[in-house]
């Protein structure tokens, strides 16, 4: 039963590169409809992911209130995110005036194709991965800089000093929050030896990572998911929109379609760095294991991988929702503290002790 | 307590919090929500809400209990009710003649309510107080079946 191409994902690229070939002949042409292929299954993907997720995050946040959300249009307001989104399409694109227009009309589409790249290098399942890149991870977390430079650029070109303080502190918060987060994977890369995302998730084969590198996986598991919350910009750290104070922050002057990409590219960055998380500490699409229990391992891999990869990934977005709307905002200096002065030395500590155990070989199944 | 320990109890606590969210998120039991329209036939008010003014009736005696002592008249803050009463000629004893009230004045406040000393006022739980014409909003509430009726020629 599981002998086909839903299992094997690994089946499917050379299957569409072999119609391909067999229809257009030129390699060129080939690679060329290939790259607009996985253009389109990334683009239809994230206004898919983007449009459920925040259908799940209104259902996640009422029911945390003891409300019940979206509830008229569709069963269960389903389709309610589908008619926002409509609605903000023909709303008016408004540019204000005295907006440094370029820029302004580019900060949106840079957070939107910062997020979309990184989405790329993740690994589905066995070979559903859009780029194989040897360093994908380092490529994944600079392309995520871009991003910022995105918000710093809708805040500044915005001419509104509540978009520039936002875009300021937006700055400040992910440049911060992006060291933590980077040496939390890295101690975890000195257990997989790698930096390439297909390796990181076949040396996780026997195990995961979070539990086999020990206490070290948990404590930078525990680090790159607040610090990732801080880089999505989300609730305890959303100081850069914090509504109270600055109304919306660095997109407060934007509206139409422009709005629907920064709030896109918001969702679609939970589900990327979520993904990673997934990937790095919990396996990727590997499914879960024990050991020798044969019949337990064949159970777990009666679902496939990409199943494996999305269960985990949302298991995490939903701790993500369900962290946001528990916690209240912190202030700028409680966030800089616990960045500068709890999060990063922590995050130091657990590399250093992570260096030594792999130097060691003191963690569950080396080899 | 040292640094350790004020980490802890930092943890601790915002474990906590994450432990009534997610209580709440569980027990689908505690939405509060009503879907209105939907749930006109079932739904119900808290017995505290303020709704319209209504008149008792006295259960043994059938008729009202007001004595159109003009009590709830004094208390009222703006005015919205009038009470007209008569004698009875056999008792030489007043008895109420006519209720008036006027909703478009009232502000739900209550104060009638709490003066009445004969029980013979409580505050109503319909809140579907909508209407497309103000005069549809003066009633007399005396009516022989209960329901007030709109009143325009209310003093």
């Amino acid at each position: 039963m599981t002998d086909n191409w839903i299992w094997h994902t690994e089946r499917i690229p050379p299957a569409v590169t072999a119609v391909l070939t067999g229809l257009l002949g030129s390699p060129l042409l080939v690679e060329l409809v290939k790259m607009a292929l996985v253009a389109a299954v990334l683009g239809a993907f994230v206004s898919l992911t983007a449009l459920s997720l925040v259908w799940i995050e209104r259902k996640v946040a009422a029911h945390v209130q003891q409300r019940l959300g979206p509830m008229r249009v569709g069963p269960h307001g389903l389709l309610q995110t589908l008619a926002d989104g409509l609605k903000l399409m023909s709303k008016e694109n408004i540019t204000p005036l005295e907006a440094d227009r370029f820029v302004f009309h580019l900060a949106p589409l840079l957070c939107f194709a910062a997020t979309f790249v990184a989405l790329a290098f993740i690994p589905w399942a066995p070979d559903m991965q859009a780029v194989n890149f040897n360093v994908g991870i380092v490529f994944v977390l600079g392309i995520g800089s871009v991003g910022v430079l995105g918000i710093l650029a809708a805040g500044w070109s915005s001419n509104n000093k509540w978009s520039l303080l936002g875009a300021m502190r937006a700055g400040a918060q992910i440049i911060s929050y992006e060291l933590s987060a980077t040496i939390a994977l890295l101690s975890i890369l000195v257990f997989a030896g790698s930096l390439d995302f297909r390796e990181i998730v076949a040396s996780q084969a026997g195990g995961w990572w979070i539990w086999r590198a020990p206490l070290v996986g948990l404590v930078a598991f525990v680090i790159y998911g607040i610090a990732s919350v801080a880089e999505c910009n989300r609730t305890p750290f959303d100081l850069v929109e914090g509504e109270s104070e600055l109304t919306a922050g660095f997109h407060t002057e934007y509206a139409s379609i422009r709005f629907a990409m920064f709030f896109l590219a918001e969702f679609v960055n939970i589900f990327v760095v979520c993904s990673i998380s997934a990937t790095v500490f919990l396996g990727g699409w590997m499914p879960f294991h024990i050991g020798t229990f044969a019949g337990f391992n064949r159970i777990a891999d009666l679902i496939p991988p990409w199943a494996w990869f999305f269960a985990k990934t949302m298991a995490l977005v939903l701790v993500f929702m369900w962290v946001r709307w528990t916690f209240p905002r912190l202030r700028v200096d409680q966030l800089m503290r616990f960045e500068w002065k709890f999060l990063l030395p922590l995050s130091f500590c657990t590399l250093a002790i992570a260096s030594v155990l792999v130097t060691a070989g003191w963690y569950l199944f080396p080899g | 307590m040292g640094y350790v320990g004020r980490v802890a109890t930092a943890i601790h606590g915002l474990l906590q919090g994450m432990g009534i969210t997610m209580g709440h998120f569980v027990r689908f039991s505690e939405v509060i929500t009503q879907q209105y329209p939907e749930n006109r036939a079932t739904l119900k008010m808290f017995p505290r809400f303020r709704g319209k003014v209504t008149l008792l009736r006295d259960p043994e005696k059938g008729g009202y209990r007001c004595t159109a002592c003009s009590l709830c008249v004094k208390a009222c803050p703006n005015n919205s009710l009038t009470v007209q009463r008569e004698r009875d000629p056999e008792t030489n004893k007043f008895r109420l003649a006519g209720y008036y009230y006027h909703f478009e004045r009232c502000t739900l406040c209550g104060l009638c309510v709490d003066t009445c000393k004969f029980s013979a006022l409580a505050m109503g739980n319909n809140f579907e107080n909508a209407a497309y014409d103000r005069a549809a909003l003066t009633l007399r509430l005396d009516t022989p079946d209960g329901v007030p009726q709109p009143a325009p020629e209310a003093p």
